[in-house]
C-alpha cells in the first residue's frame, strides 16, 4: 500500500530524479547518460548530478521504509507490538549526560585545531556518554518500575563510576598541586608542600576526632578544599612554569606542526 | 530474638512489574533517517571526487598520481566481506525473532568479525595506496571518503554490539527485536554506500 | 537478576499512565532536562540572542558599504569576515535552530505524544549546538572564519560549523521521527497538523542538505589544514557555505514557516483550513523544490574558481519559477479560509501575515532572478531575496512563538511588545531586502568588497544610499528582535491563559498550559485534522440539541 508518508518520499525521489536528468543534460551530459547514471553517455557536471541522484536514491529508500512500516500509524504499531492499544512512550528523566556530550564535542573541536590531547579527551568523554546512554536505555526497559530500573542501573554502573570518578578527582587534584609547585620556586614549593600536608593531616584529624560530625560539613570542607586547590592550580598554570636550568638548550619542537599564517585570500568571488 | 527481614536487590528486581513493550517503529524509522542522512555526506564527496576526476580526464591528463596504487583485490575483498555480512545480519534478526539467542549470538560474533575484517582490509588498502593523505587532492578525497565509510562501519558495529548486549539481557527477542532490526537496517545502508565507494574508487579509479 | 520480556497487555496496562522518574527540579530542570518543552525553549531563547547579534553585525556591514570606495567601520578584510559572520549567524545559529526548537516543543503536543522520539538525543543536540555555536563565534574573535588569516581560527570556524550541522541534524531526526512514528491513535499522516507536516517534509530535506555541507566542509578543513588548498584556502571556505543562502536551498528553510501560518490562519479565521490535503501537497512541493544542494560551486584540482555551471540553466530556472506555485497556492487557500471565516485579528495572525508577505516577496524575487535577460543572478538582488525569505521566516516563527506561548511558557506574550517587535523586524527586513534588491537591479555585484565596480557612475550615489538604507533596515530588525526577546522574557502577568485561549483546532490545545509531564491525560477522538475543533463543535451542537 502506498501510504501518505511513502508518497512524500517517493515524490521527493521523483523530483530529484527529474532534476538530476535535467541537470545532467543541461550541464554537458549526452545520450542516455543522465538517465542511466553515466552508463550510456555523459552525465554533465558530476557533482550536482551525483548529489541529486543520491538524494533520489535515499528518498526512495525512505519511501520503501515508510511503506513497509505503513506510516507507523498507531493502529499498525499496536498490531506490530501485539497489543490492543498502542504502547505509550515514557518521558525521559533528568540526565546530565547531554550537557557532558556538549562538553565532549567542544573538546573534540578545540582539540582538532589546537591540541591532539584535548581531541583524545573529547573522544573519551563522548565515548563515556555513549556507554552511559546505552546502559541507561537498557536499564529503562529492565522492568516496569522506574525506581527498580534506577537501582539496576546503579548496581551495574556505580562500581565503575565511583572508582573512575575518584581517580579523575585525584588526577585533577594532583595536576592542580603539580601546577602550583611548578609555578613556585623550588624553596617555596617545599614549604608550601609541607603546609599543605599539615593542613590535610589536621583536617583529617579533626574530622576523625568528631565521629558525630554532620556529613554536610565534611562534604562542604572537601568541596571548598577542592575548589581552592583547583583555583590555585589554574592560577599556577596561568602564571607558568618556573625556569629550569637543567636543559639549557631549547629545542624548536614547539614550532613543529604549527601552521604558517595564511596568505590573503585569493578567492574574490565572495557570494553573498 | 526478633529477626529482621532483609530484602535483597534480587528480590526487589524480581518483584518489579514487567517492562511495558517498547513502541515499535520509532528506532527503526529514526535509524533509517539518520542512516540516509549519514550516507549523504559520503555521496556528496563521491560526487566531488567524480567531478574532479572527470575534469582532469577531460583535459587529457591522468587522474591518479604516478605513485598512487589503488589495488583491486583489497577493495573487492572488502566488498565481498560486507556482502557476506548482510547474510549474517539477516541471520541475527531472524534468530532473535524466533527467540533463538544461541544462533543470534553466533551470528553477532560472525558479523563483528566480518566488520573487523573489513576495517582491516581498508587499512591494508590505505597502506598499499602509496599516497600520503595530504600529498594531492586525489589522495585527500580518497582518504576522506574511505575514512568516513570506515567510521560509518565502526558506528554500525557499535550499534550491533549494543543491541547484542541488550539481546543477551533478553530485551530484544520475539516481537521486541526491532532494535536489532534497526541496527540491521543501518548495516544494510552501510553496505550499500560501500558499493558506491567501491565502484567509484576501486573499479573506475 | 531476571529481565524477561513482559506479558504484553498486562505490562501495557501497568504503563498506561507513564511514570517517569521524579521530575527534575532546580538546575537539573534546565541543564539536565530531557523534556522537549524545556529543550525547545532553550533553542528558541539562545537562537534569538544569536539572531540579535547577527542583525547588528549585518547592520554595521550595510552602513560600512555606504562608501563603496573606502571603509569607515571595519577594514576591507574585516568587512568580508563580518559579512560571513552575520550570514552564518542568521542561518545556522538563528533561524534554523529557532525552528528546530519550536518544533521540538510543539510537534509532540500536536501529534499527541508524551515526548519527542529521542529526548536525550535532542537534549544533547542542543548542548552540542550551543557549545559549537560559541566556538564558531569565538573563531571570529581570534581572526578566523572565512577570510581569516589565523589558520587555527579558520579551522576552528569549519570544525565548529560541522559540529553545529551535526547537532541540528540530530535534533531534526528526533522531530521528524516524532511526526513519523508517535502520532496518536486515529491520527494518520493525512490528519497531521500542518506545522508537524511541514517539519516532516522540510526536516527530511534538511537531512539531505545539511550532510552535504558537512561533507564538503570536512574536506575543506583537511585541505586547508593539511593539504594543498585546492578548495581555495581561507577565502574558499565561504564559497563552500554560501549556497545555503541561495535559492533553492533558501526555500527549504522557509517550509516550516508555511506550516506555522497554515496552523495559525484557520484558528483566527474560526473555521477549518480550506482543502487541508491540498495544503499538505503544496507544502510538500515547496520542500521538494527546496532541495538545492546541487546548486553550489564545485571545485577544481588546481584551486581556481569553479564556475556555477547551473546558473541560468533549465533546472535552476524551473525551480525558481515553480517555487512560486506552492506559495501562491497556499496564499490562495489562506485567503479563502480567512475570507469565509469570522476573522479575529490576533498577534499571531498579524505576525504570520507579515512574515508570509516577506517570504512571498522573496520567492517572487527568486523567480525574477532566474530570468537570464534581467541579469540579476550575480548581484545583490539575490542578497535582498535571502534577506526577505530568512527574515520573513523569522517573523513567522515569532508569530508561532506568540501563538504557542501558552504551551511554551504557560502565559500569553504581551500583545503590544510582540506586535511591536514583529513589526519592526518586518519593516527592517522589508527595507533592507528591497534596498539590496534595487541596488542589485542597478548592477551592484554580490561581491562584498568592490561590488560597485559594475555600477554606472550615475547610479553610484543611489547604490551607496541603498546600502546605507539596507544597513539601517537590519538595525531596525535587530531592534525588533530585542523587543521580541523582551516580550518573551516579560510574558503577560496575571492568571494563566487557560488551556485553549485561541479556540485552537489541533491536539496541543487539548492539554494544559503549560503541559504537564506526559502531556495528555486523555486524548479526544481523532477523526479529522482538527480534533479539538471537532470536539468543540460537537459539544456545542449537542448543547443546542439539548436546549431545543
Amino acid at each position: 500500500m502506498i501510504t501518505t508518508g511513502s508518497k512524500w518520499f517517493f515524490g521527493l525521489g521523483f523530483v530529484s530524479l527529474v532534476l538530476a536528468a535535467a541537470y545532467g543534460w543541461t550541464t554537458g551530459g549526452n545520450g542516455l547518460g543522465p538517465l542511466t547514471a553515466g552508463y550510456k553517455g555523459g552525465v554533465g557536471d558530476h557533482f550536482g548530478y551525483g548529489i541529486l541522484l543520491a538524494a533520489a536514491v535515499i528518498s526512495i529508500f525512505l519511501g520503501a521504509v515508510a511503506t513497509a512500516a505503513r506510516d507507523a500509524d498507531a493502529e499498525v504499531v499496536a498490531q506490530v507490538a501485539g497489543t490492543d492499544t498502542v504502547p505509550p512512550v515514557t518521558p525521559a528523566g533528568a540526565s546530565y549526560w547531554p550537557p557532558v556530550a556538549g562538553f565532549g564535542a567542544a573538546l573534540i573541536v578545540i582539540g582538532l585545531v589546537s591540541e591532539p590531547l584535548l581531541f583524545v579527551f573529547g573522544l573519551i568523554v563522548v565515548g563515556i556518554v555513549l556507554v552511559e546512554w546505552a546502559v541507561q536505555a537498557w536499564a529503562d526497559r529492565a522492568t516496569g518500575d522506574p525506581e527498580t530500573n534506577r537501582r539496576i542501573r546503579n548496581r551495574l554502573m556505580n562500581p565503575i563510576e565511583y572508582p573512575a570518578a575518584g581517580a579523575l578527582a585525584l588526577a585533577v587534584v594532583a595536576l592542580a598541586f603539580a601546577q602550583v609547585f611548578l609555578a613556585l620556586s623550588a624553596e617555596v614549593a617545599v614549604w608550601v608542600a609541607l603546609a599543605a600536608a599539615v593542613v590535610i593531616v589536621a583536617a583529617g584529624f579533626l574530622i576523625a576526632s568528631r565521629p558525630r560530625i554532620s556529613s554536610n560539613v565534611v562534604v562542604g570542607v572537601l568541596v571548598v578544599g577542592a575548589l581552592i586547590v583547583i583555583g590555585l592550580g589554574v592560577a599556577g598554570g596561568v602564571a607558568g612554569t618556573r625556569e629550569f636550568h637543567e636543559h639549557e638548550e631549547e629545542s624548536d619542537h614547539g614550532a613543529e606542526g604549527a601552521l604558517a599564517p595564511l596568505a590573503a585570500p585569493a578567492v574574490v568571488e565572495v557570494a553573498r | 530474638m526478633a529477626t529482621t527481614a532483609v530484602t535483597t536487590d534480587l528480590e526487589v528486581f524480581s518483584e518489579a512489574p514487567p517492562a511495558p513493550p517498547a513502541r515499535p517503529r520509532v528506532l527503526l524509522i529514526g535509524t533509517a533517517l539518520a542512516a540516509g542522512s549519514a550516507s549523504m555526506v559520503i555521496f556528496a564527496l563521491i560526487g566531488l571526487y567524480a567531478k574532479m576526476r572527470h575534469d582532469v580526464l577531460a583535459d587529457g591528463e591522468v587522474w591518479m598520481p604516478e605513485e598512487g596504487n589503488v589495488q583491486l583485490t583489497p577493495g573487492s575483498m572488502a566488498m565481498v566481506t560486507l556482502l557476506l555480512s548482510l547474510l549474517t545480519v539477516a541471520w541475527i534478526v531472524q534468530a532473535l525473532r524466533n527467540d533463538d539467542r544461541g544462533h543470534a549470538l553466533m551470528a553477532f560474533g560472525v558479523t563483528l568479525l566480518l566488520g573487523a575484517a573489513y576495517i582491516n582490509g581498508a587499512a591494508y588498502g590505505w597502506q598499499q595506496l602509496g599516497l600520503g593523505v595530504t600529498s594531492s587532492p586525489q589522495a585527500l578525497l580518497i582518504y576522506t571518503i574511505t575514512g568516513l565509510h570506515v567510521a560509518m562501519v565502526g558506528i554500525g558495529l557499535l550499534f550491533l554490539a549494543v543491541m547484542g548486549f541488550r539481546a543477551v539481557g533478553g530485551q530484544l527477542t520475539g516481537r521486541a527485536a526491532e532494535g536489532v532490526s534497526a541496527a540491521a537496517l543501518y548495516w544494510f545502508v552501510t553496505v550499500g554506500v560501500y558499493a558506491t565507494v567501491w565502484y567509484t574508487i576501486t573499479i573506475t579509479k | 537478576m531476571t529481565v524477561t520480556e513482559a506479558p504484553r497487555d498486562a505490562a501495557l496496562e501497568a504503563a498506561a499512565a507513564p511514570s517517569p522518574s521524579a521530575p527534575p527540579t532546580g538546575l537539573a530542570a534546565v541543564v539536565g532536562s530531557g523534556d522537549p518543552r524545556t529543550i525547545g525553549k532553550l533553542f528558541v531563547g539562545t537562537s534569538l540572542l544569536f539572531l540579535i547579534a547577527s542583525a547588528v553585525v549585518g547592520s554595521l556591514v550595510g552602513i560600512e558599504q555606504y562608501d563603496t570606495a573606502g571603509t569607515e567601520i571595519f577594514g576591507a578584510d574585516t568587512t568580508l569576515r563580518m559579512f560571513t559572520l552575520q550570514a552564518t549567524g542568521l542561518l545556522f545559529l538563528g533561524v534554523l535552530p529557532l525552528l528546530v526548537g519550536l518544533a521540538t516543543a510543539i510537534v509532540p503536543l500536536q501529534v499527541g505524544a508524551a515526548t519527542v522520539a529521542f529526548p536525550r538525543a535532542s537534549a544533547a543536540a542542543y548542548w552540542v549546538w550551543l557549545v559549537s555555536s560559541g566556538l564558531v563565534l569565538a573563531s571570529y574573535a581570534i581572526d578566523g572564519g572565512p577570510f581569516g588569516t589565523e589558520p587555527e581560527a579558520v579551522s576552528l570556524y569549519i570544525a565548529g560549523l560541522i559540529a553545529v550541522l551535526v547537532a541540528l541534524a540530530v535534533a531534526t531526526v528526533s522531530v521528524v521521527t516524532t511526526v513519523a512514528t508517535l502520532r496518536a491513535p486515529g491520527m494518520s499522516l493525512r490528519r497531521t497538523p500542518l506545522f508537524s507536516w511541514s517539519m516532516l517534509v522540510g526536516g527530511s530535506v534538511w537531512l539531505l542538505t545539511l550532510p552535504v555541507l558537512a561533507g564538503v566542509l570536512l574536506v575543506t578543513y583537511l585541505d586547508l589544514r593539511y593539504g594543498e588548498q585546492f578548495l581555495g584556502g581561507s577565502g574558499g571556505v565561504w564559497n563552500r557555505v554560501a549556497w545555503t543562502l541561495w535559492q533553492p536551498t533558501l526555500y527549504v528553510v522557509a517550509v516550516p514557516a508555511l506550516g506555522i501560518i497554515a496552523d495559525i490562519v484557520p484558528v483566527f479565521a474560526r473555521r477549518r483550513h480550506q482543502r487541508h490535503r491540498s495544503a499538505m501537497f503544496l507544502i510538500g512541493l515547496a520542500a521538494a523544490l527546496g532541495f538545492g544542494a546541487w546548486a553550489q560551486l564545485g571545485a577544481t584540482i588546481d584551486g581556481s574558481d569553479a564556475p556555477a555551471v547551473w546558473i541560468n540553466e533549465a533546472p535552476w530556472q524551473a525551480v525558481g519559477f515553480l517555487a512560486v506555485v506552492p506559495v501562491l497556492g497556499l496564499l490562495g487557500l489562506w485567503t479563502g479560509t480567512l475570507g469565509r471565516g469570522k476573522v479575529k485579528l490576533g498577534t499571531p495572525l498579524i505576525l504570520a501575515g507579515m512574515g508570509g508577505l516577506l517570504v512571498f516577496l522573496g520567492v517572487a524575487a527568486g523567480a525574477a532572478t532566474v530570468i537570464g535577460e534581467l541579469d540579476l543572478s550575480g548581484t545583490t538582488w539575490m542578497t535582498g531575496q535571502t534577506t526577505l525569505v530568512l527574515l520573513g521566516t523569522l517573523v513567522v516563527a515569532l508569530g508561532g512563538v506568540a501563538f504557542w506561548a501558552p504551551k511554551l511558557y504557560g502565559k500569553l506574550l504581551p500583545d503590544v511588545l510582540s506586535r511591536l517587535g514583529g513589526t519592526l523586524v518586518f519593516l527592517g527586513a522589508l527595507v533592507a531586502g528591497i534596498a539590496l534588491a534595487v541596488a542589485g537591479a542597478l548592477s551592484q555585484s554580490r561581491l562584498v568588497t568592490g561590488g560597485a565596480t559594475a555600477v554606472d557612475s550615475g547610479d553610484l550615489d543611489t547604490v551607496e544610499t541603498l546600502n546605507l538604507v539596507s544597513g539601517i533596515g537590519l538595525g531596525v530588525a535587530a531592534l525588533g528582535l530585542v523587543v521580541a526577546a523582551l516580550a518573551m522574557a516579560k510574558r503577560r502577568s496575571g492568571d494563566g491563559p487557560g488551556d485553549d485561549p485561541w479556540d485552537g483546532h489541533t491536539l496541543e490545545w487539548a492539554t494544559s498550559s503549560p503541559p504537564a509531564v506526559g502531556h495528555f491525560a486523555t486524548l479526544p477522538a481523532i477523526t479529522s485534522e482538527a480534533p479539538v475543533y471537532d470536539a468543540r463543535h460537537a459539544a456545542a451542537a449537542s448543547k443546542t440539541e439539548a436546549s431545543a
